[in-house]
């Protein structure tokens, strides 16, 4: 089996992140922040080290800025619905996840906010930055007080000028929200010089760590209200969460093995170099878009970017046809709509989607020629 | 403070885990032994809370690098043990 869906989590997982998760509930996998016991505090000290990793390869100023999830979804509701405020207006790319667009619908829906969608000029080869900004400024009302993009797109390979973006919040008095979820451990980021606010990331896909970690990562500065409220380990005779993150933020017990997993996750990303990581699975990237273009009746979409994801389709043969025959060639990959009505809104893709082909760092160009044969394959049938 | 300097053991309560241990680092980081202790509940008066335990010959110090690693601190006091 040759696993290319990365873009939904990363697999197979180096040892070092699985070794420690293994590490920790043998060892070490007392509940953090609850309690002084030592299995208590080994637990806290792993945690807190997973923080400084984490804010480290960020830009983050600080530990406590870490804010630990199960996943980006939930980063994301905590910063729109934490952060966003009765009449506030949002505005939206049109790449946007279903993380990032149904929450602002739901929001929208009860009347606490408005949104507008800004184009993201996915599809036109020549926009340049300034025609990005340009349209997005045609957007903005009075009442705009926050602006969310994805980093990377989900669907195709389209990635955010999120420098350029970050400033254009900072001129115009935006909050910067960016959906991280693909460009983690693939992209270089860091906060400050990005001005983003909340920047919002999952453990398990880039950043190689296993599902059920994520995390939000906040400015300095910025303080949301909370999602859920409960247990925070200290101040327990408060009827209120208490004011400091990260415990503000992470009410309940954390998920210590899935952190821990995450921390070696990171640690491997930075022995292994974002920029090197990017450069491998933009090169098989190349060589699959190469061969199929070639393919009589596929149609590869905004084909003139070059990063982690392909999106294809074939003619005449639904998404779902063509992702099952590719699994039966033993090779997985996702087809659909990927959970992007917007994106694949944007993209014109045909009823039933397209098929999204992601690699990640294990992958060879061997593997891109032989998903490029099975493709032909199925065009001969 | 300087009271307690004779006497062997002070904290520095800082409330959550994670102060806690991002007082520790700084005070490791500065070549202070310290250690993180839960406060003790019958002190604080919003219930439980985690402080750094240090040597009170180095009250002064650990008072001067928690401030400015802009840390804040709730209560110095003199503890039992480290």
């Amino acid at each position: 089996m040759i696993y290319l869906d990365n873009a939904a989590t990363s697999f197979p997982k180096p040892a070092r992140v699985s070794d420690e998760m293994l590490r920790c509930m043998r060892q070490y996998c007392g509940n953090p922040g609850r309690g002084s016991h030592a299995l208590a505090m080994e637990a806290a000290e792993r945690i807190y080290a997973c923080r400084e990793e984490a804010a480290a390869f960020f830009g983050v100023s600080s530990p406590e800025n870490v804010i630990f999830t199960p996943n980006t979804t939930v980063a994301l509701n905590m910063a729109v619905k934490g952060l966003l405020r009765q009449g506030d207006h949002v505005l939206l790319s049109d790449m946007e996840h279903n993380a990032v667009y149904r929450p602002v619908q739901k929001l929208k829906n009860q009347g606490r906010i408005t949104f507008d969608v800004f184009p993201s000029l996915v599809t036109h080869p020549e926009a340049t930055v300034a025609d990005l900004c340009m349209g997005i400024a045609k957007c903005l009302r009075p009442n705009t007080r926050m602006l969310i993009c994805t980093h990377a797109s989900n669907i195709c390979s389209w990635k955010a000028p999120l420098r350029e973006l970050g400033a254009f919040c900072r001129r115009h008095g935006l909050l910067f929200v960016v959906d991280a979820a693909q460009s983690a451990g693939h992209e270089v980021i860091d906060m400050k010089e990005m001005a983003i606010d909340a920047l919002c990331v999952p453990g398990h896909k880039g950043l190689l760590g296993p599902q059920g970690s994520g995390m939000l990562l906040l400015g300095d500065g910025i303080m949301a209200d909370t999602l859920l409220e409960g247990g925070s380990g200290y101040n327990s005779l408060d009827a209120e969460m208490p004011l400091e993150a990260p415990e503000r933020y992470e009410a309940g017990t954390l998920a210590t093995p899935a952190i821990v997993g995450l921390c070696e996750g990171i640690r491997e990303v930075k022995r292994l170099g974002v920029a090197s990581i990017a450069r491998h699975i933009a090169g098989l990237n190349a060589r699959l878009q190469n061969h199929l273009r070639h393919l009589p009746g596929v149609r590869i979409y905004a084909p003139q970017h070059s990063g982690a994801v392909l999106l294809f389709g074939v003619e005449g043969i639904s998404a779902d046809g063509v992702g099952d025959w590719l699994n039966r060639c033993g090779f997985c990959v996702r087809a659909g709509y990927h959970c992007s009505a917007l994106g694949h809104t944007t993209l014109n893709t045909p009823p039933g989607g397209a098929v999204r082909v992601s690699p990640g760092i294990y992958n060879t160009k061997e593997q891109m020629d032989h998903f490029a044969s099975a493709v032909e394959e199925l065009l001969k049938k | 403070m300087k009271e307690y300097a004779s006497r062997g053991v002070c904290l520095a309560t800082l409330g959550s885990m994670t102060q806690a241990l991002r007082a520790q680092t700084a005070l490791t980081n500065a070549a202070i032994r310290a250690e993180v202790v839960k406060a003790d509940s019958a002190r604080t008066k919003r219930g439980c809370a985690y402080a750094v335990a240090f040597s009170c010959s180095q009250q002064e110090n650990v008072q001067q690098i928690l401030k400015s690693a802009g840390i804040r601190v709730r209560e110095y006091y003199e503890g039992d043990s480290v």
